[in-house]
């Protein structure tokens, strides 16, 4: 149940009565391609709002020595579990400074369950399997989504004051992979469209 | 010295002289198509040389590079290098250091930080602007090449350290001694005089072997880690030394002319005496014949110095004959036949 994700909404672009506190947003690269996966957040000024952490774990699958999925936006405090789908077993890890772990070889009976209370980006591998790769972006706000594939992404129920986007994407270059800008949702009437450089580099296959 | 006088002599000198010449000739033009030889030869090696010791650098670079990037994937070695923890880090950055039997090691992160460092000092900075540090992997061009420290030339690589995105880099560098060098030059035919050295970015690349004072020399672009640096492999050979395999080859040649030279002047010393004798001969035949002695030569050819010898005996003969009726006819009375009164005196004389 992840609510607090907004769908991907092409209807945004068109819905010219959109409410001031919806944040429609087009993640591009340098030339013009809509980047999936990126995870944008708004922080307001005013309003320190806490993220509300999530009832059940969010899950992360191990499936064909791929996590599925690729990329997981998780409220600070919520709990992930590690599901391994595979006949073989995998030895998930993290060194990220977020959240360092080490879940040796479990196998399909062991989902393994973790709790994350730092906010940052906690990049998740598998010992045995080099090409494995998930991203977990803690999150402190409430007010987070990630871009789906053509790069679009709607924050809803925004507060009507202003505050920061901020814009992360692990390929994109530029210090720690995030651009930010400050932003008032009440007074952007159309899609805000956010270019920025990427690098090269495509996602594993089999993720989607 | 004074020009001799005898025609023997001076042809003598004459051919002995041209002969010199034409053997001085040769010897010039043999000389330079050897030295030519030579050095196509030497500079032939060079190129066969430069290209293999530019392949074994490669794959001496290329071997180590993989090694590191094996390595790089251990997961202790990741998790020290994660760790935040300079101590840790230098310490397991030692341990590589062993491990890949590489005396300088560095780690960079991909913000450009040097997050540790251990062995000789590398030129970090240089290196962060080369692997473009915000970016991926797979855009960093060369990861094995040549790298120089101020003049000290390293053989160097960089591996990356996936955790399992890209979180840093190790950089290695083993310093390219000239007793490696002398190595190398061992698997050559010819034992080259060889460098390393930083060249000018903007240089034109060498070419062919050439001729430099007495050397003969090569250079070829070394393959540079960095594309900032332009490095080139120098090797430089002795023309004397090149020439050295010929040098017997010049003795005999020597002894081969001087043999010849002496022989053709002592034939045409020879021909000549044999062409001026009869010359000679008649010479003292014609004072004689002056002095009012009859006067014969011996005819020894049947060219035209014996006509000549022939006609100056017909010559002298006739003389004599005219001599003898003149004085018969001045001494003899011509009504009767008897001595006159002026051979009378005559005997009385």
């Amino acid at each position: 149940m992840r609510l607090w994700i907004s769908i991907l909404s092409l209807l945004a672009l068109g819905c010219t009565a959109a409410t001031a506190a919806d944040l429609s947003l087009h993640v591009v690269n340098q030339k013009g391609v809509g980047m999936a996966d990126a995870v944008v957040t708004f922080q307001p000024a005013s309003d320190a709002a806490q993220s509300n952490s999530a009832a059940a774990p969010l899950i992360v699958n191990q499936t064909n020595n791929t996590f599925t999925p690729y990329m997981t936006v998780v409220p600070r405090g919520s709990q992930v579990q590690f599901r391994n789908d595979d006949s073989v077993l995998h030895h998930v890890f993290s060194f990220s400074a977020a959240k360092r772990f080490s879940l040796k070889l479990f196998g399909q009976s062991e989902p393994q369950t973790l709790q994350f209370d730092t906010a940052g980006i906690v990049v998740v591998g598998c010992n045995i399997h080099d090409d494995m790769i998930a991203y977990l972006n803690i999150v402190d706000t409430p007010y987070a989504a990630q871009t789906g594939p053509d790069g679009r992404v709607t924050l809803t129920g925004l507060p009507e004051t202003p505050g920061e986007l901020r814009v992360w994407h692990p390929l994109m270059k530029g210090r720690g992979n995030t651009y930010s800008q400050s932003i008032d949702p009440a007074a952007v009437a159309s899609v805000v469209r956010i270019e920025r450089k990427f690098r090269r580099g495509a996602r594993p296959v089999g993720d989607y | 010295m004074r020009w001799p006088k005898r025609i023997g002599t001076k042809l003598g000198l004459v051919f002995a002289g041209l002969f010199a010449l034409t053997m001085l000739l040769i010897a010039a033009a043999l000389h330079m198509v050897v030295t030519e030889r030579a050095t196509v030869t030497v500079a032939d090696e060079m190129t066969a040389s430069g290209a293999v010791f530019s392949r074994l650098f490669l794959d001496k670079a290329a071997d180590k590079q993989a090694d590191a990037q094996l390595l790089a994937k251990d997961f202790g070695f990741r998790a020290a290098a994660t760790s935040a923890d300079p101590p840790t880090i230098a310490s397991a950055l030692e341990n590589l250091a062993i491990r890949l039997g590489t005396t300088s090691l560095a780690l960079i992160d991909t913000d450009g930080m040097v997050l540790g460092a251990v062995g000789k000092r590398l030129p970090l900075d240089k290196l962060t602007a080369h692997l473009d540090l915000s970016d991926d992997a797979a855009l960093v061009d060369n990861k094995t090449g040549v790298l120089f420290a101020q003049d000290t030339p390293y053989l160097a690589g960089v591996a990356e350290v996936r955790a399992p995105n890209l979180v840093s880099w190790i950089v290695f560098g083993d310093e390219i001694t000239s007793q490696k060098i002398a190595e190398l030059n061992a698997l050559s035919a010819l034992n080259f005089n060889a460098r390393l050295q930083l060249v000018d970015r903007n240089s034109l690349p060498p070419s062919t072997a050439r001729q430099v004072g007495q050397d003969i020399v090569f250079a070829r672009l070394a393959p540079s880690l960095l594309d900032t640096q332009r490095s080139q492999l120098v090797l430089t050979y002795p023309i004397a030394d090149a020439l050295r395999p010929y040098r017997s080859l010049a003795g005999v040649l020597l002894i081969v002319m001087l043999g010849c030279g002496a022989g053709v002047a002592g034939i045409s010393w020879v021909v000549a005496r044999r062409l001026a004798q009869p010359i000679s001969d008649l010479s003292i035949a014609a004072t004689a014949l002056r002095d009012g002695q009859s006067a014969q030569v011996v005819v020894r050819s049947q060219d035209e110095l014996g006509d000549l010898a022939r006609a100056f005996n017909d010559m002298s003969g006739e003389i004599a004959r005219r001599e003898e009726d003149l004085r018969t006819q001045a001494l003899t009375d011509r009504e009767t036949g008897l001595p006159n009164r002026r051979a009378f005196e005559h005997a009385l004389e």
